[in-house]
């Protein structure tokens, strides 16, 4: 018997057992509530108004962005509907459909787009719908699952299909949707979960081009006012093993305290984590390994005006640029970086973060940055200072303020460690209950970090403009989240 | 020179399976014994000499949902005890209930986050009897991004 059928056959065997062993005294009665289904979504209206260069195919298409010298302005609408339905016979079992039609921007009926590995997907049929005649084909499926409590051992449960997954470190680490399992044990001061994600599936007959990711995942109320956190994933990337000769692997160890402190001036509550990362062969593209570390600490503090908060965070970097440490001199050598699968940082700013005026996509906080998994810092590593805050300037509305400071822990190939300064404004309109409206910009002040950078071009290779200009981005988001 | 290589995948699956039962049989093993609700009980309060347990500990919602929780008192020998005020303040949103003095022992409420936020952050909610405050921190992600 081969090592991966054994696999296969001790992964089956200790799944099934663990099940059995849970439904061993299982005694349910008929779903009692066999009508119940719930639905729910979100719809949006989005505009984009923003100076940042858009990534070729290889950068990720509009998802993509960087600073240019005299870029054009780039302008557009889009909108987007996600429905759920979650189908609940009973209390203890699930089954969940969500699907998407968006991001359909207007007038883009026929524009290509990309896959998840950015390449081009040529336009099929009459186009997403944004143009004249619109009917677009634009429907997809985003996460079906189905999810249950496994009697006999209380607040076990059980999820499989394709659903959302992030870390809770920010998603500095991995956040996304895919296929895969979850197993749940909720009870008391305890949560944890096993997480099996299958990245890609190459020959169903032999796994050796399999790409794999596994997790564990605990946290512990230790206190009235604290909770720590434990985490372990380990990716598996056989899929890259044809390029290299060797599997790729990768394994984060990460731990994470959050507390609620009392202060003179109101309840201010600490988040701090550290991340060490190491593995070799970096999503194939590289030879030597990797070792880094990610640590970040942050408190927030409730004032009776407002909301405000502090964030450090220092993630090690590499001297050198991608064409160095990807097939260049550098490429089999050990290197002092910290890396991610694919990490979608949210700490506050909007350019250089995932931003929380228009969301996902069109910015620095693209998964796909300048074509590899860390937002533009690429293998330099980050040293980060944000400062964000909150006010309630009427019943109804909300003004928001962050500052940042951006700094590569390690600098480019040309001796450059400053990346710049971020300000951010903007305000929420809360119109109805669920229906709500979000404006504002950010202003990003290019550091020298960009200058001549190859790292901060269309594929990440060419060379980058002498000259990049200040970065900013102007967006609205009217949003109804409704069920 | 050692070279480090990857874990076989079967050992690196059976490490993470057992270091999860392991994680959770241990840990809830000593939880909630003859209590209505499981988890740690803190107190005992000044001056009614009451404990307080709250459950669930651990949330993750999305912005849309609208998890309960539950806090029960007791008193030393783990009997509930009634007619007992529990103040709630949340970080964000609002935290509702039927009625804010125990009945059975409980009070039941339904935490609401603020509207219009779909942004990924940790809320708390402090349950405060006398002068005990147990907080439950409330992870709430996109809608996509679950744990």
């Amino acid at each position: 018997m081969s090592a991966h059928r054994t696999c296969h056959v001790a992964v089956l065997c200790l799944v099934l057992g663990l099940l059995v062993s849970q439904a061993w005294g299982q005694n349910l009665s008929v779903f009692p509530k066999e009508e119940i289904l719930l639905v729910g979504g979100d719809f949006r209206l989005r505009s984009v108004t923003s100076n940042m260069a858009g990534a070729n195919l290889l950068g990720g298409g509009e998802s993509g962005g960087f600073p240019t010298q005299d870029g054009a302005t780039k302008a557009f609408f889009d909108t987007r509907l996600r429905l759920y339905w979650d189908f609940r016979p009973s209390d203890l079992l699930r089954v969940h459909y969500r699907m998407e039609i968006g991001d359909v921007r207007f007038g883009g009926g026929t524009e290509d787009g990309s896959d998840v590995t950015g390449n081009l997907v040529p336009v099929i049929g009459p186009g997403s719908g944004g143009g004249v005649g619109a009917d677009g084909v634009n429907v997809e499926t985003k996460n079906i699952f189905m999810e249950f409590a496994m009697p006999f051992l209380q607040g076990l449960s059980f999820r499989g299909g394709i659903f959302g997954y992030g870390d809770r470190y920010d998603f500095n680490i991995i956040a996304d949707d895919f296929a895969g399992f979850q197993l749940f044990y909720k009870r008391g001061d305890v949560a944890a979960h096993f997480v099996y994600l299958k990245f890609f599936e190459g020959d169903t007959r032999d796994n050796a081009d399999d790409g794999q990711w596994f997790g564990i995942d605990g946290q512990l109320q230790i206190s009235e006012a604290t909770r720590a956190a434990a985490t372990f994933y380990y990716w598996l990337d056989q899929e890259h093993k044809g390029t290299l000769g060797f599997t790729p692997y990768q394994y984060w160890i990460a731990s994470e305290v959050t507390s609620r402190l009392t202060s003179g001036l109101g309840p201010i509550q600490v988040k701090g984590y550290a991340i060490y990362n190491h593995g070799e062969g970096y999503f194939g593209r590289r030879q030597g390994k990797n070792s880094g570390v990610n640590v970040s600490l942050s408190g927030d503090v409730s004032l009776s005006f407002g909301t405000v908060g502090l964030q450090v965070q220092y993630i090690t970097g590499e001297r050198g640029s991608k064409l160095q440490l990807e097939g260049g001199s550098k490429d089999t050598k050990n290197i002092g970086a910290w890396l991610g699968y694919f990490n979608r940082m949210y700490q506050g700013p909007e350019i250089i973060s995932l931003g929380p005026i228009i969301d996902v996509g069109d910015g620095f906080s693209s998964k796909w940055g300048t074509g590899n998994g860390f937002y533009n810092g690429d293998y330099n590593g980050r040293l980060l200072f944000i400062a964000r805050s909150a006010f309630p300037v009427l019943p109804s509305v909300s003004l928001h303020v962050v500052g940042a400071y951006d700094r590569a822990a390690a600098s480019n190939a040309n001796g450059d460690y400053s990346r710049g300064v971020e300000f951010d404004l903007w305000a929420q309109w809360n119109i109805y209950p669920k229906l709500w409206f979000r404006f504002g910009g950010g202003y990003y002040i290019t550091g020298n970090w960009w200058k001549n950078n190859s790292d901060a071009s269309f594929d990440g290779r060419r060379p980058g403009v002498p000259h990049p200009d200040n970065i900013w981005q102007f967006g609205t988001r009217l949003q109804y989240d409704f069920g | 020179m050692i070279s480090a290589k990857p874990l076989p995948p079967f050992v690196a699956i059976m490490l993470v399976c057992l270091g999860w039962v392991a994680w959770s049989v241990t840990l809830s093993a000593g939880q909630g014994r003859g209590s209505q609700i499981s988890g740690h009980r803190y107190g005992p309060t000044t001056p009614g000499g009451y404990y307080v347990r709250v459950e669930p500990r651990a949330v993750t919602m999305v912005h849309t949902q609208r998890p309960q929780l539950t806090v029960a008192i007791e008193n030393a020998t783990g009997q509930p005890v009634e007619d007992v005020l529990v103040t709630f303040i949340p970080s964000e949103g609002t935290f509702t209930t039927s009625s804010s003095r125990t009945r059975g022992g409980t009070v039941v409420g339904t935490f609401v986050a603020a509207p219009g936020s779909d942004s990924p952050r940790t809320a708390f909610l402090i349950a405060a009897v006398e002068n005990v405050e147990v907080t439950v921190f409330i992870d709430i992600v996109p809608a996509v991004f679950g744990r």
